[in-house]
C-alpha cells in the first residue's frame, strides 16, 4: 500500500520559503546574542538566582526534549504497531524528533554555567546521575532515529526498517523516562519527590510531541499546497484528544496522591490555591487553555473537519504543556525548602520565603532561539531530502476507506 | 553549479582572511616573568616544562582536590608565587596583561587560559606563603 | 555531675551541666584543646583515607550570636558574598544564620546552616560529571575543574547549601579558588584540615563548635556526641550528615 506513496523534496523557492527561514533566522540570531552575552557576563544578567536555579531556558529545553520524543510517535505507530495510515508520515516524524531534540539540547547546553566545558560533560560521567544517563540517552536517540530515517529513505536499508523503528521507539520511552526522572527522585524538594513524574512526562511527551507534529504537518502541506485529506487529520485529531486525557489523568493522580500526604499539603496549597502566578498558570493555562479548550475544539460537532480548530487545538496543547512545565519547574522551586517541619524559619538566604523569579528577555530569547532552530532544521531538511509525501489525500493514505 | 566566478570569489575571500598571517609575531617579553625567579623550580629542562606543564599541573590538581595532597611540587599556586611579582592596587599584574608570567607564552601561542577563571592570578600574601605546614 | 536520678528535674539538670562541662573542657583547659586537634595530621604527601571521617558538632545554645560570627569567619576565610553585580538572591552564601520558631510552642532558636557533609550526598548522586564528590575522609567538595554549572546539585540539596557564582571574580584566596559559572559550598576548610588545623568557623566560636574525627571513638566530638547526642537537620532523609547540632 505504501509503495504508492511518492516522496519529494519541497521545490518551493519563493518568498514564502526564504521568508520563513529568514524569520526563524532572526530568532536564532537573537538566541545566539543572548548566549554570548550571558556567557561573557555570567548569570547575574539573567533572572535566575541561587534560589530559583533553573529558569525559563530549562522550561524551553525540557519542553523541546519532551516534544522530540513525542514527535517520534507517529512514525512508531506506523512501524512498530503496523498502523498503515501513519507510515507515510514516518520520515517527517523522525526528522521532527531529531530537530526538536537538537533545539532543546542547545538551549540546555548554552545555559550551563560553563557552556565552554561541554567536552567535560561528554567525557566525564557519573553513572549514578540521571543527568549523565540522559546525555547518553540523547546521543543514542539521535543515532537511532537517524538510522530509522535512513531505513525509510534508502531502499537498500529496508531490511532494517522494522528493527530500527522498534529500537528507536523503545529508546524514546527510555529517554522520556529519564527526562521525567530528573524531577522524580529529588528527595529535597516537596514537589519533585514522586516517581509518577516519569510516566507523567511520557504521556506529556505524547501530547506535546503530537501537537508539534500536527502544526509542522499542516504548515508544510498548506505552504507547499500539497493535498492532505480529512481521514488522516481526523486520526491525528482524536489521537491528540486521547493524549490530552492521559496527561490530565496522571496529573490528577499526582495531585491527589500529594494531597493525601500531610507533608505535601503546603506545596499543593501553594500551587493549586495560592495567590501567585503558578496557580493562575495551572488553572487558567494548563487546565483551561491546555486541556478543556482543545478537547472542546476536537469534540465540538460543529467543528468537525474544521482544520483551523485542529491547528488551534494543537497550539493550545503546546501552550498548556509549557505552562505545566513552568509550574512544575519554577513553582516547585519557588516554594521554600522545608528544613524544620511545623516551624517558621528565616535567614539572610531567603529560608522560609517564597522565592521570586522574573524571567529576563535574555532567557526568553535563548529559549525561542532553540525552538526556531528546530523549525529551521525541519525547513531546510524537507527541501534537500525526500521527507514529505507528494500527497496525503484520503485516497492515497487510506484507499479502503475511500472505497467503502 | 560551482561556477568559475564563485570559485574566484571564494579564493579572494580566503586570501583576505589569510592576509597578514605571514608576519612573524613579536617575541614574548619574558623579562617581568623571569625577574622574580629565573628558572623553574621543578625542572631545569625549560622546554620540558613549556611542553608539558599542563600535564604536571593537571596530575597534581587531581591529587590535591581529591586526595588532599598539598605539597609544593607541581603546585599551580607555587608557579604564581614564584613568577608573578607582588604588586598592589592598580599596579597588580593581571593575567590579561601580556607581561603576566602565564600570558607571555599563552598570548604568543594563542592558547586560551582557563585557570584564572577560578584561581587568583596574584601571589599569596608574604606571611601566608611563609606559613609553615606544607613542605 | 549530679547523680543519676529518676526525677525529670534532676535528669534535666544533669543534662545541662553535662553540656556545659563538655564545652568548658574545650575552652578552659588548653591541654584538651591540643588533644582535640586529631591524631597527628596526615603526612603532606599522603592521600586522605576513609579511616577518618571529619565532622562538626554545633551546640546552638553556646553560640554567642546565633551564628553571625561563624558567617563572618567563613566569609573572611573564603572571600564569598561580596559579588559586585549579583542581586541579593544571586549572591553566594556558604553558610547562613537561620532562625527557627516552632509554630505551636513558639520555641525559638538560631543556628548556622551550611553544607552538612552527608555520607550519602544527594549532590554527589545527581552530578552528571562527578564534579560533586565526597573525599575519602567524608568532606563533600566540588571539583571546579569538572563542574559545568548545570545546578542539578543545587536542586537536589535539601539544605540549600550550594550557590552558583553568577559573575566573574578576581583576587580569590589562593587556597580557595572560586569562579564564574561553577557551583560552590562549604568545604569544611579543607585546606586547613589537610594541614591539621580546624575550620575557620570552629576557631571563631570554639566554645560552641567541636570539629573532629567521627570515626575515632576517643575524639572529643565522638565522646560528646555519644554522651549527649547530636541531631541532624532533616534526619528523615537518612543522609547521615557529618554536621550535627545540639539544641535544635
Amino acid at each position: 500500500m505504501n509503495t504508492k506513496i511518492v516522496f519529494q523534496e519541497v521545490k518551493s523557492n519563493g518568498v514564502g520559503y526564504w521568508g520563513l527561514l529568514g524569520f526563524l533566522g532572526l530568532f536564532i540570531l537573537a538566541g545566539a546574542i543572548a548566549f554570548f552575552t550571558a556567557e561573557h557576563s555570567g548569570h547575574y544578567i539573567t533572572g535566575m538566582n541561587n534560589q530559583i536555579v533553573w529558569g525559563l531556558p530549562h522550561v524551553f529545553a525540557i519542553g523541546l526534549v519532551v516534544a522530540a520524543s513525542g514527535a517520534l510517535n507517529i512514525g512508531s505507530m506506523g512501524t512498530v504497531f503496523g498502523k498503515h495510515i501513519y507510515q507515510p508520515l514516518g520520515r517527517l516524524s523522525g526528522l521532527l524528533a531529531m530537530a526538536l531534540l537538537m533545539g532543546g539540547l542547545i538551549v540546555l547546553v548554552l545555559d550551563l554555567g560553563r557552556a565552554d566545558r561541554l567536552i567535560v560533560a561528554m567525557t566525564s560521567y557519573n553513572f549514578k546521575s540521571i543527568f549523565a544517563w540522559n546525555i547518553i540517552l540523547y546521543n543514542g536517540f539521535m543515532l537511532l532515529v537517524g538510522l530509522y530515517i535512513w531505513t525509510m529513505i534508502d531502499p537498500k536499508m529496508k531490511f532494517l526498517y522494522k528493527i530500527a523503528g522498534s529500537a528507536a521507539f523503545i529508546w524514546r520511552l527510555l529517554l522520556t523516562l529519564g527526562t521525567g526522572s530528573i524531577f522524580g527522585f529529588i528527595v529535597a524538594r516537596q514537589f519533585y519527590d514522586a516517581a509518577i513524574m516519569a510516566p507523567l512526562f511520557i504521556v506529556l511527551s505524547f501530547a506535546v510531541g503530537l501537537a508539534m507534529f500536527n502544526l509542522v504537518l499542516m504548515a508544510a502541506y498548506t505552504g507547499t499546497k500539497r493535498p492532505i485529506g480529512d481521514v488522516l487529520i481526523n486520526k491525528l485529531r482524536y489521537l491528540l484528544a486521547v493524549f490530552i486525557g492521559g496527561v490530565f489523568l496522571l496529573e490528577l493522580a499526582r495531585h491527589l496522591t500529594n494531597l493525601y500526604a500531610t507533608e505535601h499539603h503546603g506545596i499543593e496549597a501553594f500551587i493549586l490555591m495560592g495567590d501567585n502566578i503558578y496557580s493562575t498558570l495551572f488553572w487558567w493555562v494548563q487546565i483551561g487553555v491546555g486541556t478543556v479548550l482543545p478537547l472542546f475544539l476536537i469534540f465540538c460537532s460543529r467543528l468537525k473537519n474544521n482544520r483551523k480548530a485542529f491547528v488551534a487545538a494543537s497550539v493550545f496543547v503546546i501552550v498548556g504543556a509549557f505552562a505545566q512545565l513552568y509550574v512544575i519547574l519554577i513553582g516547585g522551586q519557588a516554594y521554600p525548602l522545608v528544613l524544620f517541619p511545623n516551624a517558621e524559619v528565616s535567614s539572610s538566604f531567603f529560608d522560609g520565603m517564597v522565592n521570586s523569579y522574573q524571567p529576563s528577555m535574555l532567557e526568553l530569547a535563548l529559549g525561542l532561539g532553540g525552538m526556531a532552530l528546530s523549525l529551521a532544521i525541519v525547513t531546510v531538511a524537507v527541501k534537500v531530502l525526500r521527507f514529505l509525501p507528494v500527497s496525503l489525500a484520503d485516497k492515497v493514505v487510506d484507499p479502503h476507506h475511500c472505497k467503502s | 553549479m560551482f561556477g568559475k566566478t564563485k570559485f574566484m570569489l571564494m579564493l579572494i575571500a580566503l586570501a583576505t582572511m589569510l592576509y597578514g598571517c605571514g608576519d612573524v609575531a613579536p617575541e614574548p617579553d619574558e623579562s617581568v616573568a623571569k625577574a622574580k625567579a629565573e628558572h623553574c623550580a621543578i625542572s631545569d629542562d625549560e622546554s620540558e616544562v613549556r611542553k608539558n606543564h599542563m600535564n604536571y599541573l593537571k596530575h597534581k590538581r587531581d591529587r590535591t582536590v581529591h586526595d588532599g595532597i598539598r605539597t609544593k611540587d607541581h603546585s599551580f599556586k607555587e608557579c604564581i608565587n614564584c613568577h608573578v611579582p607582588k604588586l598592589e592596587g592598580e599596579n597588580k599584574l593581571r593575567h590579561t596583561d601580556e607581561k603576566h608570567f602565564c600570558s607571555t607564552c599563552h598570548t604568543y601561542v594563542g592558547v586560551k587560559l582557563d585557570c584564572f577563571e577560578c584561581h587568583t592570578d596574584q601571589p599569596e600574601a608574604q606571611d601566608a606563603a611563609k606559613a609553615e605546614g606544607v613542605k | 555531675m549530679s547523680k543519676i536520678s529518676h526525677t525529670a528535674d534532676q535528669y534535666r539538670r544533669k543534662f545541662l551541666t553535662g553540656i556545659a562541662g563538655a564545652a568548658a573542657a574545650i575552652t578552659i583547659a588548653p591541654g584538651v584543646l591540643l588533644r582535640q586537634v586529631e591524631a597527628a595530621p596526615k603526612a603532606a604527601d599522603a592521600a586522605v583515607t576513609d579511616s577518618v571521617r571529619w565532622g562538626m558538632l554545633v551546640i546552638t545554645s553556646k553560640l554567642t550570636d546565633g551564628g553571625d560570627k561563624v558567617v563572618q569567619a567563613c566569609k573572611k576565610e573564603h572571600g564569598w558574598g561580596d559579588e559586585k553585580h549579583s542581586s541579593t538572591e544571586q549572591q553566594t552564601q556558604w553558610v547562613r544564620k537561620v532562625k527557627v520558631t516552632e509554630k505551636l510552642t513558639k520555641h525559638s532558636f538560631e543556628l548556622p546552616v551550611m553544607c552538612q557533609h552527608c555520607e550519602t550526598a544527594p549532590c554527589e548522586d545527581v552530578c552528571p560529571t562527578g564534579a560533586s564528590f565526597k573525599r575519602a575522609d567524608g568532606i563533600v567538595l566540588v571539583d571546579k575543574h569538572l563542574c559545568i554549572g548545570c545546578r542539578y546539585c543545587m536542586m537536589a540539596c535539601p539544605y540549600k547549601a550550594r550557590s552558583l557564582v553568577h559573575e566573574a571574580l578576581q583576587d580569590q584566596k589562593a587556597y580557595s579558588p572560586r569562579g564564574m559559572g561553577t557551583v560552590e559550598s562549604c568545604n569544611m576548610c579543607v585546606h586547613r584540615v589537610d594541614e591539621g588545623k580546624k575550620p575557620a568557623c570552629v576557631e571563631a566560636e570554639p566554645q560552641a563548635m567541636i570539629f573532629g574525627d567521627l570515626n575515632d571513638a576517643d575524639s572529643d566530638i565522638s565522646k560528646t556526641l555519644q554522651k549527649f547526642g547530636g541531631k541532624q537537620i532533616r534526619a528523615d532523609l537518612g543522609l547521615n550528615t557529618g554536621v550535627r547540632y545540639h539544641g535544635i
